[in-house]
């Protein structure tokens, strides 16, 4: 009797080819939309119709022409096509510049923090050295832009192997000292007097009376040129990311971080590995540093690159999903529109609204709070019986109360209005860790395929056999 | 020489303020293996509630109701902020840990402003002489409060049964649990004595370096460059780093300006003091570059 050698299943049902727009898949109705609202920020409704209409074309297109990770590689280019193109308004032009330069600096970031996994926090203080290269060769009047930003560039990366050599070899928490360190003496280097002939001291660097606009043969103001080279940046930049986290390396990086001993005895040179990665991250800092620069209306200070500037990037560089391409870029548009636009109005608003304002809330900030606890009240509640059961009720109302108190004493305590409003960071801060708290892995999530990695895997055996 | 002894004695009284604030960093991350940076911040505020509570009952009993007011604001801390994600990747728990940082700091200049405020110190700032060096009656005090906070600490966790078990927690928390110890409860209690310490550091820092919200800023700078040089796992070597650390700026700033000056003549240095915090950044990375876990570190090794 001979057993019959049957070939193992290598279709796995939970990525079956999905047919029908009804099995679209939900991520990419919000990668669509949302681009689609981000358009709509500086070119209007035109914008919005152009991305909904493209976007769409390319989530539909059928079957396995393109993978989910080019289709919203494709979505996002089209989407800075489109801003490039029909945006409208000197602000607009800016504030999209700053979301890119804010993308670049996250992917930075997200290589070396995410793919690689090392706490390295210097990184505003790399976007400090960029900006800081371009304006003191730019100051001298006989650099054109180009060579400006190429030698920023060499500096980051020189000052990144600098600081790199001694500190990648550090073990987690040391890293993270360390790094921090340099980011919080950063601002108090630039100010020192015995440097203050390049860096201009606590004043900086002004170049606000000249402009470096775009070549002759392109038509195009220089607010716009400034955002053109910013999402030149985000392309390339994020292509790069893409190529990289993809390849051996990235692979090597992401193996070195889940077991440094087993992937360093298989032969790989971990740390030399980790110092490329962090390299390439320095050059990618420096390039936010350079459109950094450009959109500050040429200008550089000290203060510029203090912690703030370090707490947002990383706050939002979590908030977006860290370690993710998408991450990085939801995380930009989340800073410029989101945290530093609508929350902060928001929580401005809160502080000068009426009593009642901040106390309902107060109450809903405390009530979500309390929900975090719900389920060991619960299971508290049916260990004892009886009134116990009320646990839960308890919590959750006690939770209210107490917030809407807590709030309302503090904008009370604050008294006037301008010392209310520094209560705006302290808000910023209770939403980001409630935010973390129930999306863990970031907004990413929501426009990325549900896919593990044993189901890729199986994918590509799949596209092997076939 | 005498000013070289001078700075050396100077640098004392700073370094314990490192030291207690370094001891609290210390204290957290022993028991729950995470950097509270926002530990300088927390302090700051302990310092604010002395200040307010100074306004209505006397100076001492002020103090103390804000170290017991602080250890509750360190326990709050663990529970609402650190717990909820110890499950979690540990990037998120220090991306919390910096938002307790912007909490605590914008807090303070909502409640308190930014104005500078007077909290006053039981003890004047007398000088005294001792041979040919002088020394603050401040100091003194200084050196008395720590020694006091220390010894309590060392009571605490070589005698008594909660100092037992937060060791315990803090060596394996699975095996304290299997003791039947409430790991939630100890890091609690850890949160809490941190809170206290910092408050220490806090409520003795203010009387000098002036009450702002930004009070513990280089403070704090200074007590990461002490856990460095003195190991993250060693409470005696956080305090000794702290007036490491300390000694090391009061020399910087008093040299800088002749060294620099015999290098480079044309530069002028008219600001010594700022070269404090850079000069710590590099005795910091000097000390990771020669012994990468610190000083006093335990050395984890990792063979391939």
């Amino acid at each position: 009797m001979t057993t019959e050698l049957r070939p193992i299943p290598t279709t796995n049902p939970a990525s079956a080819p999905r047919r029908g727009w009804r099995d679209l898949p939900v991520q990419r109705v919000i990668a669509v939309l949302g681009s689609a609202l981000v358009a709509s920020y500086g070119a209007g409704l035109l914008g919005l119709l152009v991305v909904a209409a493209v976007g769409a074309a390319v989530m539909l297109l059928p079957g396995r022409t393109l993978p989910e990770g080019r289709r919203l590689g494709v979505l996002g280019i089209v989407l800075a096509v489109v801003a490039l193109l029909l945006t409208t308004g000197e602000y607009q032009l800016s504030q999209l510049t700053v979301v890119a330069y804010v993308v670049v600096a996250l992917l930075g970031m997200n290589l070396v923090i995410g793919v690689a996994g090392r706490e390295v926090f210097a990184h505003v203080a790399l976007i400090g050295v960029g900006a800081y290269a371009t304006a003191i060769v730019l100051a001298t009047g006989r650099v054109l832009l180009p060579g400006a930003i190429l030698v920023a560039l060499m500096a980051t990366a020189l000052f990144g192997l600098v600081i790199g050599l001694p500190a990648i070899r550090l073990r987690g928490h040391y890293l993270g000292i360390a790094t921090i360190v340099i980011a919080l003496v950063f601002p108090g280097l630039l100010k020192l007097d015995a440097l203050s002939g390049w860096t201009g001291g606590v004043q900086g660097i002004t170049l606000f009376a000249q402009t470096f606009g775009p070549p002759a043969w392109l038509p195009i103001s220089d607010a716009r040129w400034y955002l053109l080279l910013g999402l030149l940046g985000v392309v390339v930049g994020g292509g790069l990311y893409a190529v990289l986290v993809g390849s051996g390396f990235g692979r090597a990086l992401r193996a070195a971080r889940e077991n440094e001993v087993v992937i360093g005895s298989l032969g790989v040179a971990v740390t030399r590995l980790r110092l490329w990665a962090f390299a390439i991250s320095a050059v990618y800092a420096g390039y936010a540093g350079v459109i950094l620069f450009l959109v500050t209306n040429r200008t550089v200070s000290p203060d510029t690159f203090n912690l703030n500037l370090l707490l947002e990037l990383l706050a939002v560089m979590v908030i977006g999903g860290s370690g993710t391409l998408a991450g990085s870029v939801i995380g930009g548009v989340f800073l410029v529109f989101v945290y530093r636009g609508w929350l902060d109005e928001a929580v401005r608003a809160l502080t000068a609204g009426p009593v009642v304002v901040q106390v309902m809330v107060g109450a809903l900030l405390g009530l979500i709070v309390a929900w975090t606890g719900v389920a060991r009240a619960r299971s508290w509640g049916q260990l004892r019986g009886g009134a116990g059961r009320l646990a839960p009720v308890a919590l959750l109302v006690g939770g209210a109360v107490v917030g809407a108190v807590v709030v309302t004493a503090l904008v009370g305590l604050a008294g006037d209005q301008v010392r209310a409003s520094t209560l705006a960071d302290a808000f910023a801060g209770v939403v980001v860790v409630l935010f973390l708290k129930f999306f863990p892995s970031g907004l990413a999530s929501l426009v990325l395929p549900r896919r593990t990695t044993s189901s890729r895997l199986l994918e590509k055996e799949r596209d092997a056999v076939a | 020489m005498t000013l070289f002894l001078q700075q050396i004695v100077a640098g004392i009284g700073t370094g314990l303020l490192y030291g207690l604030l370094a001891l609290a960093v210390v204290l957290v991350f022993r028991a729950s293996q995470v950097l509270n940076f926002g530990q300088g911040a927390l302090a700051t505020l302990s310092a604010y509630l002395a200040w307010a509570l100074s306004g209505s009952v006397p100076l001492a009993l002020a103090i103390l109701l804000a170290l017991g007011l602080s250890f509750l604001i360190g326990a709050g801390t663990y529970r609402l902020f650190i717990r909820p994600f110890e499950q979690r990747p540990h990037l998120q728990s220090f991306v919390v840990i910096i938002m307790i940082f912007q909490i605590t700091v914008s807090l303070c200049q909502g409640v308190f402003g930014s104005d500078p405020r007077t909290l006053e110190a039981p003890v004047g700032r007398t000088p005294l002489r001792l041979g040919e060096v002088v020394v603050s009656t401040y100091d003194l005090y200084t050196l008395a409060v720590a020694a006091v906070c220390m010894a309590a600490l060392f009571a605490l966790f070589r005698f008594t049964r909660v100092g037992l078990a937060l060791r315990a927690v803090a060596d394996d928390p699975g095996a304290a649990e299997v003791a039947g110890i409430s790991t939630t409860r100890m890091l609690t209690v850890g949160w809490g004595l941190a809170g206290v310490g910092g408050a220490v550091a806090g409520v003795l820092a203010a009387p000098v370096l002036g009450l702002t919200p930004e009070l513990m800023f280089s403070v704090l700078i200074g007590a990461l460059a002490a856990v460095v040089v003195g190991g993250l796992e060693s409470p005696v070597g956080a305090v000794v780093g702290g007036i490491v650390v300390a000694v090391w700026q009061n020399l910087v700033s008093t040299y800088v300006g002749t060294v620099v000056g015999a290098i480079a003549p044309s530069a002028t240095i008219t600001d010594p003091a700022a070269y404090r915090d850079v000069a710590t950044a590099v005795l910091l990375l000097a000390v990771l570059l020669a012994r990468p876990s610190g000083l006093f570190g335990a050395r984890k090794v990792a063979r391939l």
